[in-house]
């Protein structure tokens, strides 16, 4: 029985991870994709230490530092199923089989929310992207349509359109939402057309993504021929393999100022609670509280 | 001694990770920039059948995606 499973190996759980071993507890961090989501991240400047760089290169850096120390356990490329409450602790339920720990410390991170619409599953990696950064560059020269009208979309757009021909973002609300100099951005980019008061109705081609179909105001069906795809509508919370903890109304883990869940013995950090901010920095930062926060807890057990 | 290529991005965070876990077991690798390189872009496609970057190709056994525990498998490592 390990002292702490880590679930989710992001900045969070890889730091929380380096936290308790060096309070020389038994530690295990279990994750599906190393870096989660900042491996999927483009340019980072306010990560310290790092200057300019990419997602993906802190992420390895993180995996690297990790291996570092040899007592931290980590397994990766698994999933989490559920957990439980169990003998003098918790039962953690994978895909690669079962742990038990005193403590948890959830940092599953959140997911890209889907559009659930007909087309988006069949052709998920086929013209259906939730990362440009991730698939951007392998729609070079090809039309594409942007789903979203915030700041995910924005940028998405923005970055698209240096390498498509054109970009269309089909924006659900009246006008875009999101950080007026993205909108600047934007309005000065001669190929990013915007369609208001659209939703997305079915995504449709043959081997590949060959065209986006949308429901105007005025409740028309209209089409657009594109080859790609990019769904920008948000995130969800990691949280389906937990039914223990409580959650707010946006389904994110509620903590309190020292990670502390609702339930005894489970910490939680990270994007997938309902911190205010989502960054790398704040991401980590709480990783490292939560680590500490098992240390005083099984100090005082 | 395998084959391996790993078709790959620019930013792609996965395909950074899989070339540090190559370098971590000396296992030599092609690279195909699949951004820049169109004509790779199109085998990658063909081969796989889907667009999302890493691909790996391990004499000739697809992997889609930075599956450690699969690509160790191929490769007889165990970690």
């Amino acid at each position: 029985m390990y002292q702490v499973i880590i679930i989710g190996s992001g900045p969070a759980g890889m730091t929380a991870g380096v936290y308790a071993v060096r309070k020389g507890l038994s530690t295990l961090v279990l994750g599906k994709e190393v870096g989660g989501q900042m491996a999927k991240s483009g340019e980072i400047e306010n990560y310290l230490g790092y200057g300019v760089s990419t997602g993906g290169d802190l992420a390895v850096a993180f995996h690297e530092h990790i291996n570092k120390f040899k007592n931290l356990e980590h397994k990766h490329g698994l999933t989490v199923n559920n957990i439980a409450k169990a003998n003098n602790g918790f039962k953690v339920s994978t895909d690669q089989g079962d742990f038990e720990a005193e403590t948890l410390i959830i940092t599953s991170g959140r997911n890209p929310r889907h559009l659930n619409v007909p087309g988006e599953t069949e052709f998920m990696n086929k013209g259906v992207s939730y990362c440009d950064v991730c698939d951007g560059p392998l729609f070079k020269g090809k039309k594409v349509a942007v789903v979203g009208g915030g700041n995910s979309g924005m940028e998405a757009a923005i970055s698209l359109a240096k390498l498509s021909p054109e970009v269309t973002i089909i924006n659900v609300g009246k006008k875009l939402t999101g950080d007026e100099v993205l909108k600047n951005k934007i309005s000065k980019e001669k190929n990013i057309k915007i369609i208001h008061e659209a939703t997305t109705t079915k995504i449709i081609g043959n081997k590949f993504v060959s065209a986006l179909e949308y429901k105007e105001a005025n409740g028309s069906l209209k089409t657009i021929e594109v080859g790609g795809v990019f769904i920008e509508i948000g995130y969800i919370p990691s949280i389906d393999f937990d039914k223990l903890t409580k959650k707010d109304k946006f389904n994110q883990i509620v903590t309190d100022i020292n990670c502390q869940t609702s339930i005894p013995g489970i910490f939680a950090a990270g994007d997938v609670t309902n911190i205010r901010d989502n960054q790398i920095i704040i991401a980590a930062g709480a990783g490292a509280k939560a680590a500490l926060s098992v240390f005083y807890y099984l100090n005082r057990k | 001694m395998a084959k391996v290529i790993i078709y790959s991005t620019p930013t792609c965070g996965f395909c950074k990770a899989a070339k540090a876990y190559f370098k971590k077991y000396n296992i030599k690798y092609t690279d195909y920039d699949v951004a820049n390189d169109t004509d790779k872009a199109q085998e990658m496609i063909d081969k796989s059948g889907q667009m999302g970057v890493p691909v790996i190709d391990i004499d000739n056994q697809l992997v889609v995606g930075f599956d450690q525990a699969k690509i160790g498998e191929l490769l007889g490592i165990k970690s």
